[in-house]
């Protein structure tokens, strides 16, 4: 190595540590993470020849949408992140379902399709952080 | 003739006389009739055993007798149960009846045909843990634990509530019905081991084992340790299951029983481990606290309205002090801001804290503490509601000791009080999550307690008024020792936890007003504090590990932690192990090794009286920096981060390696660690105590040891020895596994053996160029090692990679 780099080296190297004020401190905007505050259903179809749209209502265990029951039934759910420039929109979509097989499977994330009648807990949760938010969504399918 | 007529009336007499009196001793003449303990109350659908009626007959002498109406063949006109209301049955025999009006009601209080029963629920905490322990679909997100499945606890010191509820679906009204605490029956199994078989308890074996009422079981001290399943189901005599799939009817809940344990469901239940801060929590539990200057402990009574939770059997203030864990069932199903509901983790109220934690105009010191931030807009218009830490003059009160006991002594562990502080702190309590969340909210009302630290304890070099160091806490460990010495083990586990200091980018022109401080995730003073499988972000520094008398130790196990702030562990002399985890994210470097101070060169300590890191190979380790941060900017320590991405880096060229990443134009460098003295003696020294760092970061694989960098290592030793007695030198060394290489300022060197040499690039340079470790610890000092002004040796460990 030269001698002139080495010098500059250490030249800088003693300035810049004992003179910070000199080089002065701006902070520098990075890419902060902002996190998912909240996961909401936006609009939920069955996926059918009659396609409908149905009514998300609300009650004390989340949001859920009553669906007449058909062999075959689909539905598709949708949802928006809020914030919308959340920097993680990654969303963990499991059938909560007290160890028994549950009647129905996810087959992309948004698309429920049934293989027998009966009610279906889905959880939606955020991906981005420890305790992030999750959304309860449930279908009843009725006859 | 006459004579044997005679005999015949007599005979005929004696008959007409006594035939009725045995006729009447089978078919006395009744009196009345009644029903035996009549059942008044029926659902639509039963039936009546009629047969098995019990029926008193009362005679006309008084004499009764009870008899089912199978056995007196009574008669009976029978009631209608096919629907709901009012109703009777008849029975009728010797010529009486009885009547007994029944009521009859429809099934489960569901009360319409067209509702149906569509969904049995378990609570929503059991939900939670289920779906945060279940295995990753894909890869692993940093959202996951990193161990799935572990067993669910309960303790049994006070009761577990598992309350179920119901979902009826009313078809004519779409919508649905929700059943809370449903009537539930339960089938109780155990066993000893995880992978042994279940036997049903059931008689006597169950009642000595649990104690089952109303949705809630009360585990004895013989169920401690075993393996429990309960088979909850919904009672099918009380509602209409005829449309839920049997399957659906019944929760499975395994468990482990945990002796011990304490079962938590709020905030205040956790609080029931501040066993080291009676005084401040006393008013929250109801309790008065009276100091034992025998004991130098405080003693809890019974206030005037001592607190009693639904779980417990006595008051919360009972079992202070007499638990060995906290286990978590705190996720709830509560609403949202906007009033919808969604899954709540436990989020710290700060009204339901002790009100000393928090600064108070009406604080005596106030005044003082606002005019310490004058002028700084941010942090004026918060200091009332603020975590109350000492003012800033070196002269703090110590709110440790007004909260925990008289003197400078804490009563519990006989060690003295200090400036770090915990809203729950213990010297006897773990905390078991059962994969639950602890959350420390960012909201800030104006004139509301939050949890921001705006004034903090003192001025070691290390802080400005404008950018507090928080002192604070969410848990602090303290180290008990028994009558024999020991000290008690500790552990974290399966717990989630967000703070509420997320890394910034703050610019400089805000950071004029002030930029407040948030929390800590947990200050350790335990020699033996274990985190397993946990998951953290958004804390100013994560774990602050204090040695106070003995050296402090901590191991990090299948933990993850995010988006720190500060550092993600700040050692104070102290023992770290950390194995298969992931730390990723910190606003300084990912550890501060701080010796903490009163080692001396002349004195010849050792690095294991420093601070000391071992970090397995399987864990990732990450904290890039351009040095223009907000915490590089608040530290002064820009300048330094500019000298690895650039004379450093050119340096290291040389080799084939570097030090750099670059990413939109920006350079960045992966700062893991920064070994050093007190960080207020870094640029200073003196001729005649020359501070000495003592102090290691070590990385391992099964084989054994791949890096080791100390500050004793014989290189820097000699190196150091040899500068100080020439006023020139000053050198920069660099070691990447067994290689060091160095410079005066003038040439470069390695050694050959313990012989220092000029750098050979076609050997020295070849050696550094393959080699494969992935580390580089730069030592170096602040100021001249010359003269009467010796500034000491620090190391910062860095990745290290072959230049492409």
């Amino acid at each position: 190595m030269k001698k002139s780099t080495i010098l500059v080296l250490l030249i800088v190297f003693l300035g810049s540590v004992l003179v910070v004020g000199i080089f002065g401190l701006r902070a520098v905007p990075y890419e902060k993470i902002v996190y998912v505050q909240e996961i909401r259903p936006t609009s939920v179809v069955t996926k059918s020849a009659n396609a409908q749209e149905l009514e998300i209502q609300i009650d004390p265990n989340g949001y859920y949408v009553l669906v007449p029951y058909e062999e075959g039934l689909e539905v598709l759910i949708n949802y928006e992140l809020t914030p919308a420039d959340c920097t993680n929109k990654d969303i963990k979509i499991t059938i909560v379902q007290p160890d028994k097989n549950p009647p129905a499977i996810i087959t992309d994330r948004n698309t429920i399709v049934f293989t027998r009648k009966g009610a279906i807990h889905l959880q939606y949760s955020a991906q981005d952080s420890a305790s992030g938010p999750t959304m309860d969504f449930w279908i009843y399918p009725y006859n | 003739m006459k004579k044997r007529f005679s005999v015949i009336l007599a005979l005929v007499m004696i008959l007409a006389v006594a035939v009725p009196v045995m006729a009447s001793c089978d078919n006395k003449q009744v009196k009345e009739i009644a029903v035996v303990d009549p059942v008044t109350s029926y659902k639509v659908g039963d039936s009546i055993d009629y047969d098995s009626l019990l029926i008193k007959v009362t005679y006309e002498d008084d004499t009764s007798d009870t008899k089912t109406v199978k056995a007196l063949k009574a008669n009976v006109t029978k009631a209608d149960l096919s629907k709901e209301g009012n109703t009777s049955y008849t029975v009728s025999y010797g010529g009486k009846s009885v009547t007994v009006n029944i009521k009859v009601d429809a099934k489960g209080g569901i009360v319409d045909d067209n509702i149906q029963v569509s969904a049995f629920i378990e609570p929503t905490f059991y939900t939670a843990y289920k779906t945060k322990s279940a295995a990753s679909q894909g890869e692993e997100a940093r959202s996951e634990f990193r161990v799935k499945g572990e067993t669910y606890e309960v303790g049994n010191v006070n009761k577990f509530i598992f309350r179920p509820s119901a979902t009826g679906l009313d078809l004519d009204e779409h919508k649905t019905i929700t059943v809370t605490n449903v009537k539930t029956t339960a089938k109780v199994y155990s066993k000893n081991t995880k992978d042994g078989a279940y036997t049903e308890l059931t008689g006597e074996d169950l009642a000595n084992f649990v104690a089952i009422d109303d949705n809630t079981y009360k585990f004895s001290q013989g169920a401690a340790g075993k393996y429990v399943k309960l088979e909850i189901a919904i009672d099918a005599e009380e509602y209409d299951l005829s449309l839920l799939e049997e399957d659906n009817s019944v929760i499975t809940v395994e468990m482990l029983v945990v002796g011990g344990g304490y079962n938590v469901y709020d905030q205040l239940g956790l609080s029931v481990m501040c066993d080291m801060q009676k005084k401040a929590w006393a008013p929250l539990w109801g309790a008065e606290v009276t100091f034992n200057a025998t004991t130098q402990k405080y003693d809890l009574s019974a206030g005037s309205k001592p607190v009693r939770l639904e779980a417990d059997d006595k008051d919360l203030y009972e079992y202070v002090g007499n638990v060995s864990w906290v286990i978590l069932h705190t996720a709830k199903m509560g609403v949202d801001d906007q009033g919808k509901p969604a899954v709540k983790q436990l989020e710290l109220n700060a009204n339901q804290m002790p009100e000393t934690f928090f600064w108070s105009s009406t604080d005596t010191e106030y005044t003082t503490a606002l005019a310490s931030i004058k002028g700084l807009s941010n942090l004026e218009s918060k200091l009332d509601g603020s975590l109350k830490e000492g003012l800033n003059d070196g002269q703090h009160p110590n709110y440790t000791k007004d909260m925990i006991g008289d003197g400078n002594i804490v009563a519990e562990t006989g060690i003295g009080a200090n400036m770090q502080n915990g809203l729950f702190a213990s010297c006897k309590v773990s905390i078991s999550g059962n994969y639950n969340g602890i959350i420390v909210p960012k909201t800030y009302k104006e004139g509301e307690r939050h949890f921001d630290v705006v004034v903090d304890w003192g001025d070691n070099g290390d802080s400005k008024p404008s950018d507090p160091i928080p002192h604070w806490s969410v848990f602090q460990i303290h180290m008990t020792q028994d009558a024999a010495g020991l000290e008690a083990v500790y552990d974290i586990k399966n717990l989630a936890m967000t703070g509420n200091c997320a890394k910034d980018n703050i610019s400089e022109d805000e950071r004029k007003n002030g930029t407040p401080a948030g929390m800590m995730m947990v200050n350790c003073y335990s020699n033996h504090l274990t985190f397993s499988n946990t998951l953290s972000d958004r804390f100013y520094t994560n774990i602050v590990v204090d040695a106070f008398g003995d050296k402090t130790g901590v191991n990090i196990i299948n933990s993850k932690m995010y988006d720190a702030y500060s550092n993600m562990c700040f050692m104070w002399r102290s023992k770290i192990t950390i194995e298969n985890s992931e730390l990723i994210g910190a606003g300084g470097p990912l550890f501060i090794l701080s010796d903490g101070n009163d080692h001396f060169v002349q004195d010849n300590h050792t690095d294991a009286e420093g601070a000391n890191m071992t970090v397995d190979t399987k864990s990732t380790l990450q904290s890039y920096a351009t040095g223009n941060e907000s915490w590089y900017a608040t530290f002064n320590a820009t300048a330094l981060v500019g000298q690895f991405t650039g004379p450093l880096n050119t340096l290291l060229g040389n080799f084939g390696k570097t030090i750099v990443k670059e990413q939109g134009g920006l350079k960045y460098v992966n700062i893991i660690a920064a070994i050093i003295c007190s960080p207020g003696d870094l640029m200073s020294g003196n001729s005649n105590n020359l501070i000495d760092v003592c102090g290691s970061f070590t990385t391992k694989n099964a084989e054994g040891i791949v890096e080791e960098f100390k500050m004793h290592n014989d290189t820097l030793v000699k190196l150091r020895a040899a500068a100080q007695n020439d006023a020139k030198m000053f050198p920069v060394i660099l070691q990447v596994g067994n290689l060091f290489a160095f410079t005066d300022g003038q040439n470069m060197f390695t050694l050959d053996g313990t012989t220092q040499k000029p750098f050979d690039p076609a050997t020295d340079g070849v050696a550094w160029a393959t080699d494969a470790h992935d580390k580089i610890c730069v030592y170096m000092s602040a100021a001249s090692q010359s003269g009467s002004s010796k500034a000491p040796y620090f190391g910062v460990v860095l990745d290290i990679y072959k230049n492409s």
